[in-house]
């Protein structure tokens, strides 16, 4: 921010700045960024410096204090087993974040290998590669998610009950989710990623290091990849708010993450079983929608300055 | 042109291979799915006789066996199932023992009018929030209209869907809007016209739903594009030789943008008929969405194979049709 305050003659008379540079103070000059940054830090510290203490309590079960509303015992009330929300909301909003972070790692790495190598190579390869996009595209998406879960999660569960984790039944849902978001979510970033090398590819310099006999990794790795990186962190900051939502749909369909293992999605899902007309239970949904719309809020602000930041076209 | 349009179908042929190869191996890929047999046929009173001959009827008609009962091979049943698509045989579901033509001619409708009055509504905020985004670009209204439509976009539609319907179609609350179907009880006596606006009064929530997520996307594309275009050298040309602002504005630059419109509006396309499964599962609407995915839990195997064929067909014309789209409005853009 403080750069943002200098007086104006001192930043003309500041020497050249980096692209990233200039980035980062077009990034910092976007308030709803910074606000962004801040709230999502604030999630971040919440939800994960509690684990600790939200590991232990998250599956508490009191029936006695059952469906009771917010007090000062229960911050955020308690649900139908008398389990502490508040808890629940810390412990699902780090699965949740862990989610949308993990898809995004999955769903950049397939998409940058098979856009870069779709681009770099051409010919067949890309026609072959860029036809199995178009397969992908084509098939409904639950299906594929559904069918996953159905075929993997036995085996991955059984896989870590041998290694000795516990909760391996929820584990290998969140893994099986993980795979399958991702897996569907690179479709989009390997195209951008594969237009963007056809590009690069014929540039002077990519050209100049091919001269001096610099092999197709080095040129690949060294010399495009750098350049690619805007579109990367674009395409994964707005991926993550992605993958958040599509666990809670697919949690509200009963296909995601499944309880007592919290997440935002599933707590949401429950939630809306307790609107009914003969007495709301109000906290229950409202407590994990307000985090999953302030953490998408504060994703989507990133994300969008993000591509303002880095975006050629709008400087 | 009528050569590339042709060229561009004969293309079509290996994806969609690629597309049905893909779907077969997944569909038979879960378990439960092939022998899902037996549990949906309703009569639990069913002799155990007549269980067996009906599952064998059923596996005959999903290629599983032949006439003699003998299994076939995987890929002889691809190319089966292949063969009888090819030659315009949809499935028949085998819960709602019903043609899937049908179910889709049953279910098409109500997602067809949600998508499409949703998709019109998107487009008529959306065009001119991006022009007045973009021509005031950094000041207050850009500001507060990219919080807005980004607030919206974050609103996740299971909360949204649920409290509209909980506390605006809930009798204890606002009794505003009908929690559940899509007609009166009494259609018989109306006009044509109450008709069409007693169905609009009970589509009014899901379209809602429906419409408030899109406004940040398609705003964003149209203000990103307006934005390039101001700063091309034709707006300078136009600018110099004394057009006025207006004139630039509409007669250049806005439908030079409109150009970016039509991928947008074409990748949309095979959407409209897909059909959203939250908001149909929270408003308890039959559509496509809805089909699609108890079939799937329901592992009714012709409706899956067939809904996903439909959509990957669908997918590809509305390539194609975006590609000729492009040329029909952009002359410059030439295929060989």
């Amino acid at each position: 921010m403080t750069s943002m305050e200098l007086p104006i003659s001192h930043r003309m008379i500041a020497p050249a700045r980096s692209p990233l540079r200039l980035a980062v103070d077009r990034f910092l000059a976007n308030r709803l960024a910074v606000l962004g940054l801040v709230g999502l830090s604030f999630f971040v510290i919440a939800c994960y410096g509690s684990l600790p203490w939200t590991l232990h309590t998250f599956n508490q079960q009191n029936l006695s204090e059952a469906l009771h509303g917010p007090s000062w015992r229960h911050w955020m009330g308690t649900d139908t087993l008398g389990r502490d929300l508040l808890s629940r909301f810390l412990l699902g909003g780090a699965i949740s974040l862990l989610i949308g972070v993990f898809s995004a790692i999955v769903a950049v790495s397939i998409g940058l290998t098979v856009g870069m190598v779709s681009g770099y190579v051409g010919g067949r390869v890309d026609a072959l590669l860029m036809r199995g996009v178009d397969v992908l595209y084509g098939l409904p998406y639950i299906l594929l998610v559904i069918l996953l879960r159905v075929a993997l999660v036995g085996r991955i569960s059984h896989f870590f009950t041998g290694i000795g984790l516990p909760q391996s039944q929820g584990l290998a849902g969140i893994v099986v989710l993980l795979v399958g978001i991702g897996g569907v979510s690179w479709l989009t970033m390997a195209r951008v990623i594969r237009s963007q090398t056809m590009s690069l590819v014929n540039q002077p310099y990519v050209e100049a290091a091919r001269a001096t006999g610099a092999g197709p990794s080095r040129i690949l790795l060294r010399h495009i990849l750098p350049n690619l990186i805007g579109s990367v962190a674009v395409y994964a900051a707005l991926t993550v708010p992605n993958a958040i939502l599509a666990e809670s749909f697919l949690s509200f369909l009963g296909l995601g993450v499944q309880p007592p293992v919290p997440t935002w999605g599933n707590l949401a899902a429950a939630g809306v079983e307790a609107i009914n007309p003969i007495h709301t239970q109000w906290w229950l949904i409202t407590w994990p929608c307000a985090g999953l719309t302030l953490a998408l809020l504060c994703l989507n602000f990133l994300g969008d300055a993000l591509r303002d930041a880095l975006d050629v076209r709008t400087r | 042109m009528t050569t590339y349009i042709i060229r561009r179908l004969l293309l079509m042929i290996p994806t969609l291979l690629g597309m049905t190869l893909m779907l077969f191996i997944i569909v038979r890929m879960a378990p439960g799915l092939t022998t899902g047999g037996g549990q949906f046929s309703a009569g639990i009173m069913q002799s155990r006789q007549a269980q067996k001959q009906e599952q064998e009827i059923l596996e005959r008609r999903l290629h599983l066996v032949d006439k003699n009962g003998h299994p076939i091979s995987l890929p002889m049943q691809y190319i089966l199932w292949l063969k009888s698509t090819c030659e315009g045989h949809l499935g028949t579901s085998i819960v709602y023992q019903e043609p899937v033509m049908t179910l889709i001619e049953q279910r098409l409708p109500v997602t067809l009018t949600i998508n499409a009055i949703a998709m019109a509504v998107i487009y008529l905020v959306s065009i001119p929030g991006g022009l007045i985004t973009a021509l005031n670009q950094g000041k207050w209204i850009d500001r507060s209209y990219g919080f807005f439509s980004l607030a919206l976009y974050s609103l996740p539609v299971i909360w949204l869907g649920s409290t509209l319907l909980g506390f605006l179609a809930n009798p204890q609350y606002f009794n505003w809007f009908p929690s559940a179907g899509l007609h009166s009880t009494n259609t018989g006596n109306m006009t044509f016209f109450q008709y069409i606006a007693d169905y609009l009064y009970h589509i009014v929530l899901p379209i809602v739903c429906s419409v408030y997520g899109g406004f940040a996307f398609l705003s964003k594309q149209i203000r990103g594009s307006i934005l390039e275009n101001l700063q091309q050298d034709y707006v300078r040309t136009a600018r110099a030789k004394g057009l006025s602002g207006t004139t630039v504005l509409t007669r250049h630059v806005f439908r030079n943008s409109l150009l970016n419109l039509i991928t947008l509006t074409g990748m949309s396309l095979p959407g409209l008929l897909s059909g959203s499964v939250i908001i149909e599962q929270i408003f308890s609407i039959n559509g496509m969405g809805r089909l699609a995915y108890t079939s799937t839990l329901a592992r009714d195997l012709p409706v899956i194979q067939d809904l996903a064929l439909v959509g990957s067909v669908l997918t590809l014309l509305s390539y194609l049709a975006v590609d000729i789209c492009y040329h029909l409005a952009d002359p410059r853009v030439i295929y060989d």
